[in-house]
């Protein structure tokens, strides 16, 4: 209050002229972003990982087993809620396979929980999304989930394998949505682990955007926002989340992380019958990210086993061969003995 | 008259000679034809590694360790066809050959043949086991053998409502296999010598292969082709090795038991030599080098087929020719006669 007094009239203009600029130029914090997850509910005990991806997955008939996806709300995936799809229009769940057809998923409410299931038979990154449109205010909210999900078994062979994990958009569908850009060496059994660093671009209708906002936010809740430069990219380099005492050692742990984009573009136009002067696109992409394999290997140690192992198997072969040596004897034949005998014998 | 000229110098010839130039062929096309964009497949009855980035094609048993990954439900479904399909097209290319892949295109066996000349070089005595031994170690490659089968299905299936073996055991005979660390050198790659401190399966699992590895070096120094007697490729060939194209036949009555095919035998077979009743004379150590038919002087004891044609045959003119009395002799013989 004392502060306000000293202030004078026109001071106090300037500063909240200050506040709203910086009101405004703070990027749009989401408070409700919607994600699909890989991480099933701690009540799920039916729900496996399947496949080189560890993706969760019910089991059906004949052992078939379903890939499956939960909806869920907030910025923290270690502790984001699991939610249901609202009863209002305007949601809409779409599930294309790798040859970019779109096929029919299943998605269910059940319990106050929504998900998604499908059995994946293609090779490669299937892609599901959540879209929804609303008008609130002055303003069109549309915001996507999205999901991408890799199928791949060895059986089925490695051939094709850059035409397989490129990344598909869908802009005639999707209007905004993140894509991670493929590394040159990836394969069907790529995974992201710390210290990768990856690269997303941000598409409004196909359309990389510049001065996005692009958050990070790895499962113990570390997060970084960085804006998409003019070609709509961003590249975050992922933390190593997880440290674990020697005993519980296991870099097939998977940490999922959440990234999520948001941008408002002033636009005019009616939705539904409500006139809209600003879009706000707000997306998510979630996938899951291991330890640094690299972290876990160690050549030092191999070199010591190797060494270790060829000393002492030549040792042995060494002190096998010392004690079957026969040493020389010479033998002299006793002359009299066998005249003797002789002599005994033609006796 | 060409004909018989054909088949003389074909039964004269050395044969070991064109075998290292073969193998030497097969090498490279294993270790180094995936630079040039060749695939030949992914069920070849040797070790073309798929851990090596070289390899132009995969070898069976990480196939059928990955397709025999799978529960029993599915086993008996339509995806236990991806294992049949694959033990097909396995047995499709060995009967071609039989068991000379072993001989002729194996990688693995062709460096443990260069370890062996390094050897002679070194004028290091080399080791052979005893009969009992012999007998003994012969059953190891088929304990493997068994064992990359049921682990595998170990992994997806509870036997007996024991536990499920951890999927980190991944294709367990590649974990121990010396293919997977020693082939991916010869492409100047390293990243296959380590030890995994992933969990406590993947380290033991590691820990074995780079034993392995040293096992192999050390074995095959002072045993020429130590590594094949443990291998479970060649037990699993072996099963096929009748149905195989390519034949050693014996021929008992002509047979004089000198013992030289047996003396020869890189692996050390003496049931060679010792079976004179036998026609199929493929033992299950046999890598089919041919080595024992250029070391017999017997005419037509033994003789290597396709089908029932004739390809090469043990004769007393080619043995001295090889054993380098040939000309002397065989004017003498002529002269004699």
């Amino acid at each position: 209050m004392i502060i306000i007094k000293n202030i004078k009239k026109p001071e106090y203009t300037f500063i909240s002229i200050l506040l709203v600029c910086f009101f405004l130029i703070q990027p749009v914090v989401a408070q409700e972003i919607s994600w699909f997850s890989n991480m099933p509910p701690k009540e799920e005990k039916k729900i496996v990982e399947n496949g080189m991806h560890r993706l969760s997955s019910i089991k059906g008939k004949r052992g078939q087993s379903s890939i499956i996806q939960w909806l869920r709300k907030g910025t923290n995936p270690e502790n984001a809620a699991y939610v249901q799809i609202p009863d209002s229009l305007g949601f809409n769940f779409w599930l294309f396979s790798p040859s970019k057809k779109q096929i029919e998923g299943k998605l269910i409410t059940k319990g106050g929980k929504s998900f998604f299931t499908y059995a994946s038979k293609e090779e490669g990154y299937y892609n599901a999304y959540l879209t929804h449109k609303e008008v609130l205010g002055d303003t069109l909210n549309v915001t996507v989930a999205k999901s991408e999900m890799l199928n791949h078994s060895c059986r089925n062979g490695h051939k094709l394998v850059r035409g397989i994990v490129g990344p598909h958009i869908y802009p005639e569908i999707i209007p905004v949505e993140i894509k991670r850009k493929r590394i040159f060496a990836e394969d069907l059994h790529y995974f992201t682990t710390s210290s990768d660093k990856v690269e997303y671009q941000f598409l409004v209708n196909g359309e990389p955007v510049e001065g996005a906002s692009l958050t990070l936010v790895t499962q113990k809740n570390w997060n970084k926002t960085q804006k998409t430069n003019k070609e709509g990219k961003s590249t975050f380099q992922f933390i190593q989340d997880y440290f674990s005492s020697w005993q519980e050692l296991n870099n097939r742990e998977i940490y999922y992380y959440l990234l999520y984009g948001e941008i408002i573009v002033p636009e005019q136009g009616i939705y539904k019958g409500s006139a809209y002067s600003y879009v706000h696109y707000t997306t998510s992409l979630s996938d899951g990210y291991r330890p640094a394999k690299t972290m876990y290997m160690s050549m030092f140690w191999a070199f010591v086993v190797f060494i270790l192992a060829t000393v002492i198997i030549v040792t042995g072969i060494f002190i096998y061969r010392l004690r079957r040596q026969k040493i020389y004897k010479e033998i002299k034949l006793d002359e009299s003995n066998v005249t003797n005998f002789d002599t005994k014998r033609n006796d | 008259m060409k004909k018989i000229k054909i088949i003389q110098y074909i039964n004269n010839s050395n044969v070991s000679r064109f075998r290292t130039i073969i193998q030497i062929a097969f090498f490279v096309l294993f270790v180094y034809g995936g630079y040039f964009f060749i695939n030949i497949g992914q069920n070849l009855p040797t070790f073309a590694c798929p851990y090596n980035p070289g390899s132009s094609g995969t070898c069976y048993l990480i196939s059928a360790q990955h397709n025999l990954h799978i529960t029993w439900e599915q086993l008996v479904s339509f995806r236990g066809l991806g294992f049949i399909t694959g033990l097909g097209s396995f047995v499709l290319f060995f009967i071609i050959f039989n068991k000379a892949w072993c001989g002729y295109a194996c990688p693995l066996g062709t460096i443990q043949d260069w370890i062996t000349r390094l050897r002679k070089l070194t004028l290091t005595r080399f080791s052979h086991y005893d009969e009992v031994s012999f007998k003994r170690l012969s059953k190891v490659k088929y304990v493997f053998l068994v064992l990359l089968i049921l682990i595998p299905l170990g992994m997806s299936n509870s036997f007996f409502g024991l536990p499920e073996i951890s999927d980190d055991m991944g294709a367990p005979f590649c974990q121990i296999c010396p293919g997977r660390t020693i082939l991916p050198l010869f492409s100047g790659d390293t990243s296959q010598l380590f030890i995994d401190f992933t969990t406590k399966t993947t380290m033991v699992m590691s820990s074995l292969g780079i034993l392995f590895m040293a096992l192999f070096f050390v074995g095959s120094f002072f045993k020429k082709r130590f590594f094949c007697f443990f291998c479970p490729m060649s037990a699993l060939q072996y099963l096929f090795s009748k149905i195989g194209v390519l034949r050693l036949v014996k021929d008992g009555s002509k047979c004089t038991r000198c013992g030289n095919c047996s003396r020869v035998c890189d692996v050390g077979i003496t049931a060679i030599a010792d079976d004179i009743t036998s026609k199929n004379i493929v033992k299950d150590d046999c890598m089919m080098c041919f080595k024992c038919v250029e070391a017999c002087p017997e005419k037509g004891a033994l003789d290597v087929k396709v089908f029932n044609f004739k390809i090469f045959s043990s004769t007393e003119e080619g043995f001295f020719k090889r054993y380098g009395q040939g000309d002397s002799l065989t004017s003498k013989k002529k002269k004699d006669d």
